[in-house]
């Protein structure tokens, strides 16, 4: 007689596989550091101590979920404007240093606003000059931060 | 000095023009950000934080705090009138403060609302007056091993509240603490978990990190569920609360407001278990408790007290012991550090006039919220009409300018970028983000006491069980733990997470 093992809380196992292999992570790369003993800790002591809590609480969150619970929400991921407003922000960093302010904002608002780029292109662009006309007024000529507005 | 003389030294403070414009405009902005869902205080502290670089201590902190609990006062609003939080906090009061509305109660429920923050307010402004300077002279008896077990129990606390499993918030906050070991470790000098990245050498950046996990994440799943605009389904009439109303709710109010004075001076409770508590217990003393979902004026009055309440009595630990309760209140404490401040035991006496001018303050702010959400209320229930999909780009313009003027460091924005995924993974997989974020404030703190606390005690372990103090907190970390896992609260909680 084969037992069936049912997943029932989908998210609750992936969310324990998440966090045993961050604390595994966490215990070997910190294996290098020094350990230490409990009187004369050494830097690898805590973190140590804290992985191997994080894997084994991982560990039995995705055991538990194996166990009859209530059903789930099913969950929809919205890959798109993730992806769109990652890229956003990171275009930000990117940009500000040496591009100047007006640009980055730019990137960001027409990244994060990627799908309404296509239907509704100057509400984007309305709310993209006013945006920047604020930033730079108020940032860099009000409170007088030491960024560039435009690449030099 | 005694308390009378504090405050009114603290009501001098307050009332200087420039400190009294920057608490009305606290509260304003708070009451702003409140009535949007989608909006929280902790987007809009970290929008504002270069805003307040420039600014002294004492303004700084008036303005954060008035953000703060503007925002726990008016997310009501929205509440009533569409039957969506504006703030998470707020989430109670839709049972029956929107069914009110239906029946076109909505300028009672607001009234109720507004009237109860205010008495809440007001008592808490006292109890933040005396209990402070006690829970501060006790804070300086704590030796490291008392701390050690007080952070534990904040963490866990916070964990065991949330309407998540056990276990996945237990494991977010020692993610959190794990986050807050990244840097150079203090003792020994080594750098740990930097992986080559020199700008990790002094940790996690914590701005980066809440903003990524809370303003960033939260703009990632509402945009990905832009909600239609939900049309205003009730007219406002008749402000004022009638003589029944006023005595249908003013045991509601009192014990509200007791409970969340109670619940807000533990550290670690964060702002949301005090309402459902309220609400539980409301029902429960019910004569009638069928009413209860349809419109009962108790189960606005008394949620709201017992939300403001703890709003404000919040600041206590986070002031005194330097332990924030939730999120936002972890960020007010992260703009008190950049300002040289630290919290703890010992800020009172040392920054007396931030401490009672704060206090002060707070009194204005409630005050002016009261002015701000009765009369002016038409204006931000209209205010509601802006759709999300104009307002969220500024979030992220704002935002990343937020982060990125902490230390003119880009390395920070691609870090909250990367917290942003983190916080939007574990968000669509049921663990919030907030028992991180505590775990991250107080991880060094924990690892530092932890450390000397065994020092002293040459590794014996049970250092944390023979000193009382220690030993109390670690009984009362258990006890919490216990009632909550399987109290009513715990289920009404997750009723309403997942609604179906």
């Amino acid at each position: 007689m084969t037992v069936q093992v049912r997943i029932q809380n989908p998210q609750r196992f992936a969310a324990g596989l998440i966090f045993l292999a961050i604390g595994a992570f966490a215990m070997i790369y910190g294996s290098r550091y020094r350990m230490g003993s409990a009187t004369h800790m050494g830097p690898g002591y805590f973190p140590f101590v804290l992985s191997a809590i994080i894997a084994l609480l991982g560990l039995s969150s995705a055991l538990t979920s194996l166990a009859p619970a209530h059903a789930p929400r099913p969950v929809v991921w919205h890959v798109i404007p993730l992806i769109c407003i990652l890229a956003g922000i990171v275009a930000f960093g990117l940009l500000v240093e040496h591009a100047g302010l007006v640009l980055a904002i730019a990137a960001v608002v027409m990244l994060g606003c990627y799908q309404r780029l296509l239907s509704r292109p100057w509400e984007v662009l309305v709310i993209g000059i006013v945006l920047i006309g604020m930033s730079v007024g108020l940032f860099i000529h009000g409170l007088g931060m030491p960024w560039q507005a435009l690449p030099s | 000095m005694s308390i009378i003389d504090n405050l009114a030294m603290g009501f001098s403070v307050a009332v200087t023009p420039e400190n009294f414009l920057y608490c009305l405009a606290g509260a304003f902005l708070g009451t702003l950000v409140g009535v949007f869902p989608g909006l929280g205080p902790v987007t809009t502290i970290a929008m504002l934080l270069p805003f307040t670089f420039k600014l002294p201590a004492v303004a700084a902190l008036i303005m954060l705090s008035g953000i703060y609990y503007g925002a726990h006062h008016s997310g009501s609003t929205t509440a009533v009138m569409l039957n969506m939080p504006g703030e998470p906090t707020s989430v109670v009061i839709c049972i029956d403060g929107h069914p009110m509305a239906r029946q076109g109660r909505a300028g009672a429920a607001l009234s109720i609302a507004a009237l109860s923050s205010f008495f809440a307010g007001c008592v808490a402004v006292v109890i933040i007056a005396f209990f402070s300077p006690v829970l501060a002279s006790t804070g300086l008896l704590f030796g490291p091993a008392d701390y050690a077990s007080l952070i534990v129990m904040a963490l866990v606390t916070a964990s065991a509240l949330s309407s998540e499993s056990l276990t996945t918030t237990t494991a977010m906050a020692a993610l959190g603490v794990l986050l807050g070991t990244v840097g150079t470790d203090v003792n020994s000098g080594t750098i740990r978990f930097a992986f080559g990245q020199g700008a990790l050498a002094d940790g996690v950046n914590f701005v980066a990190a809440a903003v990524g996990l809370f303003a960033f994440a939260d703009v990632i799943t509402h945009v990905g569920a832009l909600h239609q605009r939900v049309p205003l389904s009730a007219k406002i009439t008749g402000l004022l609360p009638t003589r029944a109303d006023l005595a249908a709710s003013w045991k509601a109010i009192l014990r509200g407001t007791a409970v969340g004075a109670g619940f807000g001076i533990l550290p670690g409770t964060g702002p949301l278990i005090s309402s459902f508590a309220s609400y539980v217990m409301e029902r429960q003393l019910a004569t009638d408790r069928s009413r209860f979902g349809k419109g009962a004026i108790e189960g606005v009055a008394g949620p709201e007290a017992a939300n403001n309440a703890a709003a404000l009595t919040h600041f206590i630990p986070m002031l005194t012991l330097g332990i924030p309760a939730g999120a936002a209140n972890a960020l007010l404490m992260g703009a008190l550090i950049m300002q040289g401040i630290t919290p703890g035991p010992l800020l009172i006496e040392q920054h007396a006039n931030l401490f009672w001018g704060v206090v002060a303050s707070m009194w204005i702010g409630n005050l002016m919220l009261l002015v701000l959400n009765l009369p002016l209320v038409g204006i931000w229930v209209r205010l509601l009409a802006i759709p999300y999909r104009v307002l969220y780009p500024a979030v992220l313009v704002f935002c990343c300018i937020g982060v990125y003027s902490v230390s003119n460091a880009t390395f920070d924005v691609y870090l909250a970028a990367g917290f942003a995924l983190i916080g939007f993974v574990f968000k669509q997989l049921n663990c919030s983000p907030a028992p991180l974020i505590l775990g991250l404030v107080l991880g060094p703190m924990l690892e530092e006491n932890m450390r000397r606390a065994l020092l002293l005690s040459r590794g014996d372990f049970s250092i944390f069980l023979t000193r009382p103090i220690s030993l109390s907190m670690l009984v009362l970390a258990v006890v919490l733990v216990f009632i909550f896992s399987r109290s009513a609260i715990r289920d009404r909680q997750a009723r309403l997470a997942n609604p179906e």
